[in-house]
């Protein structure tokens, strides 16, 4: 039906666009909410959610309250929603579809299940809109005429996916749910029955969680690498808060201070309570054996024989959750000699690769000073500056610097950085770098982009690095 | 009473009270107290170094230190500084990370610190744990936890926060926290160049930094010279504890960074001028015409000092 004809049926008719980007994000929001029933919950585009309950149903006093409770939450939110509950993903998408069948118990013998199935219309088996059609022309309108027919001339006339759906939704082939968060390899949870709003009590909720998740990491032997809390709100918000360690981590005052800080550094409005978390779900993620002494760090942090080095993982994985991991740093070097590409600036948690520590392992010196002069800041991206120079090609007498002019009395140089002709870098220029110390006692690090005739008529100079 | 006299007297009076403390508590003995006390200040120089002199022998471990440039263009120049101070101390203690906190907004002035630079600085990078952050709050924050960690040697926050934003309170809270954890806090105000003498707080030190032109080095052929090794002038501002009366609090002492052997010198002082070791191929040249030539540059080099520390650098040469 076109939207005119639509229309002229019912003027008052209103009328939006549809927004598909917006619905899979409600959509979205939908999984993370059904989540609280079962950390298996699948996202099954365009309008659906797959939730795998086995072993779960009991939790909410069987399967029957448990369907029930989901659609009258779904409802009080304001959804229109169908739900159905099957041995299997393809016949629970079936029958909330095209079947008033709610509930299908597991142990349903095989006949009733045929015939369940049977009177099911074809496009229950959720294959494309042609291939309805193309049987629907031969006469197929039920499965249970497809069920019935030999299955090698359908394969053969209609392709074999229809056969493996036919499977799928007999339970004979399994069909893959695909989860939209990884299943925790722990995971401890703690329901109200109203919504708690208060920030003391979020915390110390997740504090008496913590404990739990140790004492089950603790019998498994095994350490969180990656903690996750979850916190389901009343109105069907669920907000994720995520920590990861610098080291494994089995000591529940520390993860409890761990998200402490993560919910300090959301702040109130951040966290947004708005009617309260009536679930709070702490998991672990990633664990790793516990037996293994693996530390990311590089620091030895033992002083007069002490060993401190677990207060430093201890600090840094306090940072890393107040600040994100992307502020805590440590310095790595990289296979370039581009100067700003020489080193990276990497979060302290990542694993340790090839370090700047082995350039400098017994911290001699000696090779240090043969190494050319680099600054001890490094701009951010090198700034344009207006130079004098006497030749195009020599160290500049004079420049200007952030609207400042300098007057360079001592400099050297050139120490020439070509670009990296490997990597097909047309674009770039070698560089002529040079240390000045201008008549205040500044000192910087310059450069000039070309080399004069050759590759450029106009060098262009540019500020790379302060000294101190 | 002179200096040394006074000095004397009461390192005969801890040990008298070592030795009275040796009765009751063993442990205390074996330590012994003159010894722990003397440990908790690191020596910024070698042997006979002015600053050091001034500081009553170094620089408290433990406590906080304010840094602060001159002018605004000795802001890279007081950044070095609190770098090389950082250096000492975490030299002096083996182990123990570094811990550098730079805000965003330091980045966009100044730039990022440089691995391959902080090397030739005489430090180590592996030991660094580099933190950005957003605002003043959080570098506050993070310096403070990062004093109280017991494997943390030395923390560096380079600080664009105003006035209103660092209080006694704040600073006395950086202190303690500083005292509890063994390490030394170097907070650099970024954002107060000049305001040395105005700036409130607990802190053991405060220094003056502003930038001064190095010693030069004679170029190859008929060019400008080569800059030298870094070289400051540094003014003690405050001093807590120790020979507060013994401070000129205006003068500018010119120190250079030795970051082969990571320490601090007097800028007037031979060795430094004699054995230039940080560029290779200059060391190869005759030393003798070197010194000469080096004496004649010193003139040129230090004319911008006050009329007493030329007259010490004729004396000297």
């Amino acid at each position: 039906m076109t939207l005119a004809d639509a229309r002229a049926m019912l003027p008052a008719l209103e009328v939006a666009e549809a927004d598909a980007s917006a619905e899979a994000e409600l959509l979205a929001g939908i999984a993370d909410w059904c989540r609280r029933f079962t950390p298996l919950a699948a996202l099954d585009s365009p309008d659906g959610v797959l939730l795998d309950v086995s072993g779960a149903s009991h939790l909410f006093g069987g399967e029957r309250t448990l369907l029930a409770e989901i659609v009258a939450a779904l409802a009080a939110q304001g959804f229109a929603a169908r739900a159905a509950l099957a041995p299997n993903p393809a016949l629970a998408w079936a029958l909330a579809r095209f079947a008033d069948i709610e509930l299908v118990p597991p142990d349903i013998p095989e006949r009733d299940l045929h015939k369940l199935v049977a009177d099911l219309p074809i496009a229950a088996l959720r294959i494309d809109s042609e291939t309805t059609a193309a049987l629907a022309q031969a006469g197929l309108r039920r499965i249970g005429d497809l069920l019935m027919r030999p299955r090698a001339p359908i394969a053969a006339r209609f392709g074999a996916p229809i056969v493996a759906r036919l499977d799928a939704i007999l339970g004979i082939r399994g069909d893959p749910l695909s989860p939209r968060f990884e299943t925790p390899a722990y995971l401890v949870e703690r329901r109200f029955a109203e919504g708690i709003a208060r920030r003391e009590d979020i915390e110390a909720t997740i504090a008496g969680l913590a404990h739990e998740l140790c004492a089950l990491l603790e019998r498994h032997g095994e350490s969180a690498r990656e903690i996750d809390v979850s916190l389901f709100r009343v109105d069907g918000v669920v907000k994720h808060l995520s920590a990861g360690t610098s080291r494994p981590l089995r000591d529940a005052k520390l993860i409890a201070r761990l998200f402490r800080e993560r919910i300090e550094a959301a702040g109130e409005e951040g966290l947004d309570t708005g009617y309260g978390f009536d679930v709070v779900r702490l998991a672990a993620i990633k664990v790793e054996r516990a037996a293994m002494p693996q530390s990311t760090l590089a620091i030895e942090a033992a002083v007069n024989g002490a060993d401190y080095s677990a207060d430093l993982a201890d600090l840094i994985d306090r940072l890393g959750a107040r600040l994100g991991w992307r502020r805590v740093l440590r310095f790595e070097q990289q296979e370039t000699h581009i100067p700003e590409f020489a080193v990276a600036a990497i979060p302290v948690a990542q694993t340790r690769g090839r370090s700047v520590a082995h350039a400098t392992q017994n911290g001699s010196t000696a090779n240090a000073n043969l190494l050319p002069a680099r600054p001890l800041k490094l701009l951010e991206r090198p700034e344009p500056i207006e130079a004098i120079a006497a030749v195009p090609d020599s160290p500049p007498a004079k420049f200007r610097w952030r609207r400042v002019w300098h007057d360079i009395s001592a400099i050297e140089g050139p120490e020439r950085i070509a670009p990296e002709w490997w990597k097909h870098e047309e674009a770039a220029l070698i560089r002529d770098y040079f240390r000045a110390e201008d008549a205040s006692g500044q000192r910087f690090w310059l450069f000039r982009e070309g080399l004069y005739t050759t590759e450029t008529v106009e060098p262009r100079w540019f500020l790379h690095g302060l000294f101190g | 009473m002179s200096l040394a006299g006074s000095s004397e007297r009461i390192g005969f009076l801890r040990q008298t009270l070592a030795r009275i403390e040796a009765h009751s508590t063993p442990a205390a003995a074996r330590q012994g107290v003159w010894r722990s006390h003397k440990s908790d200040r690191i020596a910024l120089g070698g042997e006979n170094f002015s600053l050091d002199r001034v500081l009553g022998g170094g620089l408290q471990v433990g406590a906080l230190h304010d840094i602060v440039a001159a002018h605004p263009r000795d802001a890279m120049a007081a950044a070095a500084f609190a770098a090389a101070l950082a250096v000492r101390f975490s030299r002096a203690r083996s182990r123990g990370a570094f811990v550098w906190i730079v805000e965003d907004i330091g980045a966009r002035e100044e730039g990022l610190p440089y691995a391959p630079g902080l090397r030739l600085h005489g430090l180590d990078p592996a030991r660094l744990v580099f933190v950005r952050t957003t605002n003043v709050r959080d570098t506050l924050w993070v310096m403070e936890e990062a004093l109280k960690c017991r494997g943390v040697s030395v923390v560096l926050a380079e600080t664009w926060a105003r006035a209103k934003d660092y209080s006694l309170t704040v600073s006395r809270r950086l202190a303690l926290a500083a005292r509890a954890g063994g390490s030394a806090g170097l907070l650099r105000h970024a954002a107060a160049a000049g305001e040395a003498d105005a700036i409130v707080s607990a802190a053991a030190t405060r220094f003056e930094i502003a930038a001064r032109r190095s010693i030069p080095l004679p170029a190859a052929g008929r060019g400008p010279p080569l800059p030298g090794a870094a070289a400051w002038g540094v003014r003690v501002v405050r001093m807590r504890a120790g020979l507060g009366r013994a401070v000129d609090w205006q003068k500018f002492s010119n120190v250079a960074w030795d970051h082969e052997e990571t320490c601090f010198r007097d800028a007037l002082s031979l060795p430094l001028v004699a054995t230039p070791r940080n560029r290779p191929a200059h060391a190869a040249q005759e030393s003798a015409l070197l010194s000469a030539r080096v004496f004649a540059l010193k003139s040129r080099t230090f004319s911008d000092l006050d009329e007493n520390q030329r007259r010490a650098a004729s004396r000297v040469a």
